[in-house]
């Protein structure tokens, strides 16, 4: 599973069609297009997550690649990657974003996805993004704190 | 210019300012103006067509597109959101930095449509950072360019964030990935 | 006495009388002279922004006599203003604050310093200076990058490393604050007496509520009032009698109630007829008002995707409570930006034209006064005095 999730990546990267992905059988939960998840990515995150999400060396965007699905193992981790403003914001549908979380989640941190992930859904991220975050660093305090207690 | 308090040094300043306005206006009448107008009025470029794409470059190869047109010029398909200095004009390529400057990573994402194959590229418009500006090649186009309060589509911003100098030098273009059809 | 001190003390008589000498001869000059300015600056004086483009760590505000028919005349006097600087003032207090930035290293970077240097109005010198977070926005000088509270004590100074926030300084106490995160939304509009909002991505307006010295007390949110995507609002507003009109980039008006501590939206309302429809606003700050209701707007004729920064070769005059065109006033040169000082009969238009140079019009007829002598590499925010 863990290579299928890499060559998705690397195929996702060198910007390979979802035919191919289908006809290779590398389907990536709750993406249907590959290629148009990534696409949303350039267009509405790159910018400050850069293209692997890394992020800036001193931290201002945190590095998420390696650690973006061990939110989804918190309470409110889940809500919390679509209510950050840039996600929630974000000027695409909420299909569109559900699918670029799913995609962000396979290609930049399938180690942590957890086993049970049931990959997000339109009508779930249309619902808390309209509650988007006010106070985004208390919220993730918290969530960071949870995420350290679990060790 | 106050003709009389200078008449006693005779043509001589008035001859240096003429020719110190001209430099000036060189520098920043063409191009450099007529960015802040956008590339809509951009007739020609500041400096001379270059016959040859500046893709042959090695260093800006772009695998199979087809990427002609010259790069250090403001009507260049893919500066269609850029605003700042082209690096090409400043020791840099289309898609890198000049020498012993460093490259944001944080930027700017627009999409650009290039002519050569009729489709729409994502590009990528990093700055970079470490020298003063560099003065050449001014150049502001803004499809698809938003208001700063949607950070990752404005161009209004000084990128070199996240390097160890906040001082913008020029911006680059790469292309990060094609656009969809309907995007 | 020393006999050191003795012997200066005989220089010191001999320096004098022979300055004394000279004097009487009447052929020297005084040395050392340094002119003032009037404390309180007449109401059409500029305060003329050249953000420097070209040269990003020495931009100036120079200090002018927009309505003086010669260059020298003009010139008043200069503030330094370091990496495309925000710029405020404050009326009772007589002074400027440049918010600007620094590097250890100059033109190659090194450790950033940002501050906020105030300037006395009479002699345009350094009164204090107050050191910010090194995160205030460098970017194109867009008027609302900073912001005063209505009684000048508190300035909001928008941050942005990208992540966002806004720096509390109080002005009275020359001190910093506080700074207030505002995630994934940017700019300050002041409001009220204590509060400013930011613009967000998603088109709300985010609300932040400060005590007496500026610290942050609560926040609110609105609920979407444009598509940032769409038909966003410019960086940019006029307010009159206690509305925010912000133009958007298809030509509507969006007014917004900045009276309370909460903004509330007005209804929004098209500056163009549905066949006249290309016109739309353009340029850095496309918009001024007066205190009278009258809104100015700078027009351009072939409005598409891309050609908000362009300017354009009108304004056009609006009865902003009517929502009624008053008059197009057609430019001398092409604007980029607009600018305003004065007030009632003798309020002036200040517009930075294409070339690089600023046209004076008389307002409200729209007059063509003069194109202004001074010279700027990229002169693209005109402040007025009061």
């Amino acid at each position: 599973m863990k290579l299928r999730r890499f060559l998705v990546f690397l195929m996702s990267l060198t910007g390979a069609s979802a035919a191919i992905g289908a006809d290779a059988g590398l389907a990536m939960a709750g993406v249907e297009n590959p290629a148009r998840a990534r696409v949303n990515y350039m267009l509405n995150c790159q910018g400050c997550h850069g293209p692997t999400g890394a992020g800036m060396a001193n931290g201002t965007v945190p590095n998420i690649n390696g650690y973006l699905a061990r939110y989804l193992h918190v309470e409110g981790g889940r809500e919390y990657l679509v209510q950050v403003p840039g996600s929630a914001n974000a000027g695409i549908t909420p299909a569109a974003l559900a699918e670029v979380l799913n995609w962000m989640l396979a290609t930049m941190d399938a180690t942590h996805l957890p086993s049970n992930f049931v990959p997000y859904a339109a009508d779930e991220v249309g619902a808390l993004r309209s509650r988007p975050l006010r106070e985004v660093a208390a919220t993730r305090a918290v969530l960071l704190a949870r995420l350290a207690d679990q060790r | 210019m106050n003709s009389d308090r200078h008449s006693h040094t005779g043509g001589v300043v008035d001859r240096l300012t003429e020719r110190f306005s001209r430099s000036v206006a060189s520098r920043t009448s063409r191009r450099g103006l007529l960015g802040w107008l956008g590339g809509a009025v951009a007739g020609g470029a500041l400096f001379p067509l270059l016959p040859v794409a500046r893709a042959t470059d090695p260093s800006q190869a772009t695998g199979s597109i087809a990427d002609g047109g010259d790069s250090t010029s403001c009507d260049y398909w893919r500066y269609c959101a850029i605003d700042g200095f082209l690096c090409s004009c400043c020791g840099g390529t289309v898609n890198s930095c000049p020498p012993g400057t460093e490259q944001s990573p944080v930027t700017w994402i627009g999409s650009c449509l290039n002519p050569e194959d009729g489709k729409k590229y994502i590009i990528s418009y990093n700055d970079c950072c470490g020298k003063s500006g560099c003065g050449s090649c001014l150049c502001n186009r803004n499809e698809g360019d938003r208001p700063m309060y949607l950070p990752s589509k404005s161009n209004d911003l000084n990128w070199c964030l996240g390097t160890s100098s906040a001082i913008y030098n020029c911006s680059t273009a790469i292309i990060t990935g094609l656009a969809l059809p309907e995007s | 006495m020393k006999p050191s001190t003795m012997a200066s003390a005989l220089l010191m008589l001999v320096l004098v009388a022979s300055i004394t000498t000279a004097h009487a001869d009447g052929i020297a000059e005084p040395m050392g002279v340094i002119q003032q300015l009037p404390a309180t600056y007449p109401d059409h004086w500029m305060m003329i922004q050249d953000v420097s483009f070209f040269h990003m760590s020495e931009g100036e505000i120079v200090v002018v006599d927009p309505l003086a028919t010669t260059q020298p005349a003009q010139y008043k006097g200069m503030l330094t203003a370091s990496f495309m600087a925000a710029y405020q003032r404050s009326h009772s207090r007589r002074e400027h604050y440049v918010i600007e930035t620094f590097t250890a290293r100059g033109t190659r970077g090194g450790e950033r310093t940002d501050v906020v240097t105030i300037y006395d109005n009479a002699g345009l010198k350094v009164q204090d200076e107050i050191v910010i977070p090194a995160k205030r926005l460098n970017g194109m000088p867009k008027p609302i990058a900073t912001g005063l509270s209505a009684d000048e004590r508190l300035l909001m100074v928008y941050n942005f490393t990208p992540a966002q926030s806004v720096s509390i300084v109080d002005l009275e106490a020359r001190t910093f604050v506080d700074e207030v995160p505002t995630p994934g939304c940017g700019f300050v509009v002041p409001i009220g007496e204590r509060s400013f909002f930011s613009l967000c991505s998603n088109g709300s307006l985010r609300t932040t509520h400060l005590d007496h010295t500026g610290k942050p007390v609560s926040s609110e949110q609105t609920d979407k009032l444009f598509d940032a995507d769409v038909d966003p609002v410019f960086e940019a507003y006029g307010a009159s009698r206690g509305v925010a009109y912000f133009p958007t980039f298809q030509g509507r008006v969006l007014p917004v109630d900045i009276a309370g501590e909460s903004p509330v939206q007005g209804e929004p309302w098209w500056l163009t007829e549905a066949s006249e429809r290309s016109w739309r606003p353009a340029g850095i700050r496309p918009v001024i008002t007066d205190a009278d209701g009258v809104g100015y707007f700078l027009m351009q004729p072939d409005g598409a995707e891309g050609t908000h920064k362009d300017g354009g070769p009108e304004v056009w005059v609006f009865d902003l409570k009517k929502h009624q065109r008053m008059a197009r006033l057609v430019l001398k040169n092409r604007g980029l930006t607009l600018g305003t000082s004065g007030g009632g009969k003798s309020r002036l238009l200040a517009v930075t034209n294409t070339e690089m140079k600023v046209d004076i019009y008389r307002l409200p007829a729209g007059e063509f006064v003069q194109t202004l002598g001074i010279e700027a590499e990229t002169p693209l925010a005109v402040h007025g005095a009061n």
